[in-house]
């Protein structure tokens, strides 16, 4: 792959929402004691999380967020191009929920909309197919919803997952802009390690029976059926210790470039412990590392998004902050995206019941 | 640097008696899935080493944790 550089397009306006149910893991997750919460909790950082109610889809959640970003904004929906949904809970198997989006949001039918599959790599290549479509001449303006409701994806006993995975919407306006500066990004892919993050049953692979539904004790000792999310700590854990390291590193290395050219970097929010390992070896300070799993958990693709209008939406817009963007996990796939977010504007973030 | 390992495996298991090589994983009581996480950070970050989920498997004590080290570096 050649270097990937985008002229004159930028992010102008970030919006996230996530649901006003707050999971607080130590008084929740009754099945475990006080001291396996407490030792989760300070090997992950999470407290707490938010955990939509069964009537909110990740839908719902993009759906507040964009309404919000439009009228902080002054844009007529009418204007969108183009919506990408990427996600991992979409409404339904098919159609793509970027279809219905299209509705609710009131776009004009003249436009492309479709889901991508991804899920804590999906906010840099979302950024990485809405810059392309503006770039390829024929976009203006690309309207990047980016989240999912992990929550109903996981057995509540698993603790490996259900101390960690939260629920949050968000959305992105990517649009040409004469001045913006350059933008690199760089994208990587292991699919021989697809089973590492995963749920095994329930698509064409193998269908959904009686048996797959099943809650049952599985070969890694997790309770659980074939149906809900599976990871692999271990694997995941060395996964973004070396591989991601070596990605980001051998970027910064070839292009000249320290952790001192760097005002943050923003991490996908996977756990604190793989996190501050990796900008430790990245030799970037904690103060250039801003957090949102804390209160949100692991939020899968909306992570970064996420990350970035909690901890900036009270400034309401960043300022010629030049960020490193890192996005990796299920897949397996991961990614970066060197970026200077300028005049980008941030409301506050958005709650839903 | 049996010594150093030691004293390096027992801080991350938080606990106060040292480890001896002849531990039995199974018997040391802080020894859980997140125990193993900071123990194969630790062997990465102390020993450049990385130590994966099937090799892990594998391991009955602590010794066996250390000669995989020794062997990996060599």
């Amino acid at each position: 792959m050649e270097k990937i550089l985008f002229n004159c397009i930028k992010i102008s306006g970030i919006a996230a929402s996530v649901p006003k149910s707050i999971v607080d893991n130590i008084n929740a997750h009754p099945k475990l004691s006080i001291e396996e919460k407490e030792k989760a909790i300070k090997l992950t950082g999470v407290r707490e999380y938010r955990k939509a109610s069964p009537d909110t889809c990740t839908s719902d959640l993009c759906q507040k967020a964009a309404e919000v970003l439009f009228k902080e904004m002054d844009i007529l929906p009418e204007s969108i191009d183009c919506i990408l949904f990427v996600s991992q809970t979409p409404d339904y198997r098919l159609p793509s929920t970027a279809c219905l989006l299209q509705d609710k949001l009131s776009c004009s039918k003249n436009i492309a909309a479709f889901d991508i599959n991804l899920g804590c790599s999906g906010y840099i290549y979302g950024l990485y197919t809405a810059y392309s479509f503006i770039n390829g001449g024929g976009m203006k303006r690309v309207l990047l919803l980016c989240g999912d409701t992990q929550t109903k994806l996981c057995h509540p006993e698993d603790k490996n997952v259900s101390m960690i995975l939260g629920d949050a919407g968000t959305a992105t306006l990517v649009e040409k802009d004469e001045q913006a500066s350059p933008v690199i990004m760089k994208f990587m892919t292991d699919g021989s390690r697809y089973d590492k993050l995963i749920i095994p049953a329930g698509g064409c692979r193998r269908p959904s029976t009686s048996d797959t539904r099943e809650i049952k004790r599985q070969m890694d000792g997790g309770v659980r059926s074939d149906e809900q999310l599976y990871m692999d700590g271990m694997e995941i854990f060395n996964f973004s210790v070396t591989d991601v390291i070596k990605t980001i590193q051998t970027y910064m290395e070839i292009n000249g470039l320290s952790s001192e050219e760097f005002d943050y970097l923003i991490l996908h929010q996977a756990n604190k412990f793989m996190t501050d390992k990796i900008a430790r070896k990245l030799k970037f300070p904690l103060e250039k590392v801003p957090y949102s799993l804390d209160v949100y958990g692991n939020t899968a693709g909306a992570s970064i998004p996420l990350t970035i209008v909690h901890n900036f939406s009270k400034h309401r817009s960043l300022i010629k902050k030049h960020c490193l963007l890192s996005g990796f996990g299920v897949g397996l796939s991961w990614g970066l995206v060197d970026i200077v977010l300028d005049n980008v504007i941030c409301p506050p973030l958005q709650e839903i019941s | 640097m049996e010594e150093k390992f030691l004293r390096l495996f027992t801080e991350i298991l938080e606990r106060e008696k040292l480890l001896n090589l002849d531990d039995k994983l199974e018997d040391v009581e802080e020894w859980d899935s997140l125990a193993a996480l900071a123990l194969v950070s630790m062997l990465d970050d102390e020993y450049g080493v990385i130590m994966g989920s099937k090799e892990l498997e594998r391991m009955i004590s602590v010794r066996d944790i250390f000669n995989f080290v020794i062997q990996a570096q060599s």
